[in-house]
């Protein structure tokens, strides 16, 4: 049973796909182990429709549609064959749907009892995908952000200064935010994370951390 | 044929619906130069606050009308609202030129020309969760309909949302959660 979903303007912003890719990637796995925000995601896209039905119409350049009318005859594109998917490489773990292609780097060692993987999200420039896995009751560096960082639960559980957090669970942490996750039920946890800017861990191993991840 | 511009008569659902209709049954013209009417005018204004430029914004305008022309046989009037389907389309192509525009600076290779994902045109979507929602919306005081509408269309909803209600930007995300709880209570309500 989730307790943390995402914020409502969190699903406002994937209906609209105003989230990066790799936050998107995140918010829809979510959704693939939440049915209540599955269904409310649903009832968004209507939404979407209503309130574009709504906006106030802007000037549009007086050729544009004869432009558009012109390209009705064109021949339609062919449809585009989509390449094989590469052999993904055995994290050991069940990934969601909306991850499960992705190529990865595989796990990276990361510190004591930790370790990183990145997922590729080539259409992504700016935000970085990882899974991150933290041995049981070892507690990750405190670390602030330097800009939005959302992360989902995938297995076991961790506890910070917000609550804690289980399979399925999400959460926003923001520029202002800083915590120190501890991961708690005797179990390795696995959290899937999109990193927007540099993370700003305050540990050492987390600093040299980060610095082999690149991030 | 010309479409009306910016002034052009509101459009309403059934009458949207049976624009497509004849579009698919018969590729008529002035069907679509009444949608284009009406959408391209708002498409521009949704395009323009998700932070695409003006030749972007032409082109996705473009792009989304074109395929409201080839796939007008594929609308079912029974899965929801033209409006619905046409925003699908035009954020999927938003989406998808993003993410070759991202592509592009990650490898600097050319990208061919993709469909745009469509990863929700399938989702089950009724003509009475349209109904439902147009209900709904219709129910919220105005502001809290301001925040929603400022969440979806804006590209920095928080500080938009701050400066439209004159609020502190810390109590944003609390005034979006209540409009959108509202809303959900609405839709909730039995009709």
């Amino acid at each position: 049973m989730t307790a943390h979903h995402p914020s409502p303007e969190l699903l406002a912003r994937l209906t609209a796909g105003s989230l990066s890719p790799a936050a998107a990637l995140v918010v829809e796995s979510h959704l693939a182990l939440c049915d209540d925000c599955a269904a409310a995601y649903r009832a968004l896209l209507p939404l979407g429709g209503l309130l574009l039905e709504r906006l106030s119409p802007s000037d549009l350049d007086a050729r544009l549609f004869e432009r558009t009318l012109a390209r009705l005859d064109e021949p339609r594109p062919a449809p585009v064959v989509t390449a094989a998917p590469r052999p993904v490489r055995d994290l050991g773990l069940v990934l969601p749907a909306p991850i499960a292609d992705r190529a990865t780097s595989g796990w990276r060692w990361m510190g004591p009892g930790m370790a990183f993987a990145r997922l590729d999200v080539p259409e992504d420039s700016r935000v970085s995908l990882v899974l991150l896995k933290i041995g049981a009751n070892r507690r990750m560096p405190t670390h602030g952000h330097s800009g939005e960082e959302l992360t989902l639960v995938l297995r076991g559980a961790f506890e910070d200064e917000h609550g804690r957090f289980a399979v399925g669970d999400l959460t926003e942490e923001d520029d202002d935010s800083h915590h120190t996750p501890l991961v708690t039920d005797g179990e390795t946890c696995v959290c899937l994370a999109s990193i927007e800017g540099r993370l700003r861990p305050h540990g050492l191993i987390a600093r040299l951390a980060s610095s082999w991840i690149g991030l | 044929m010309r479409p009306a511009g910016a002034n052009a008569p509101p459009l309403d659902g059934t009458e949207a619906a049976r624009l497509v209709e004849a579009i698919a049954l018969s590729g008529d013209r002035q069907a679509f130069a009444r949608l284009f009417a009406f959408y391209a005018p708002r498409l521009k204004t949704f395009l323009t606050r998700q932070g695409f430029g003006a030749s972007d914004c032409d082109d996705l305008i473009q792009d989304t009308m074109l395929a409201v022309w080839r796939k007008a046989g594929q609308f079912d009037v029974e899965a929801g609202a033209v409006s619905t389907w046409i925003f699908t389309i035009c954020r999927n192509l938003g989406i998808d030129r993003r993410r070759r525009l991202a592509r592009r600076l990650r490898d600097d290779l050319p990208v061919s020309d993709v469909d745009p994902a469509p990863s929700v045109e399938g989702e089950m979507i009724t003509r009475e969760d349209d109904a439902r929602v147009r209900r709904a919306l219709d129910q919220l005081p105005t502001e809290q309909a301001e925040v929603i509408a400022l969440s979806f269309f804006s590209q920095s909803p928080q500080t938009d949302i701050a400066k439209a209600l004159g609020i502190p930007l810390g109590t944003v995300k609390s005034r979006v959660r209540l409009a959108m709880n509202r809303l959900r209570h609405l839709l909730d309500e039995p009709s």
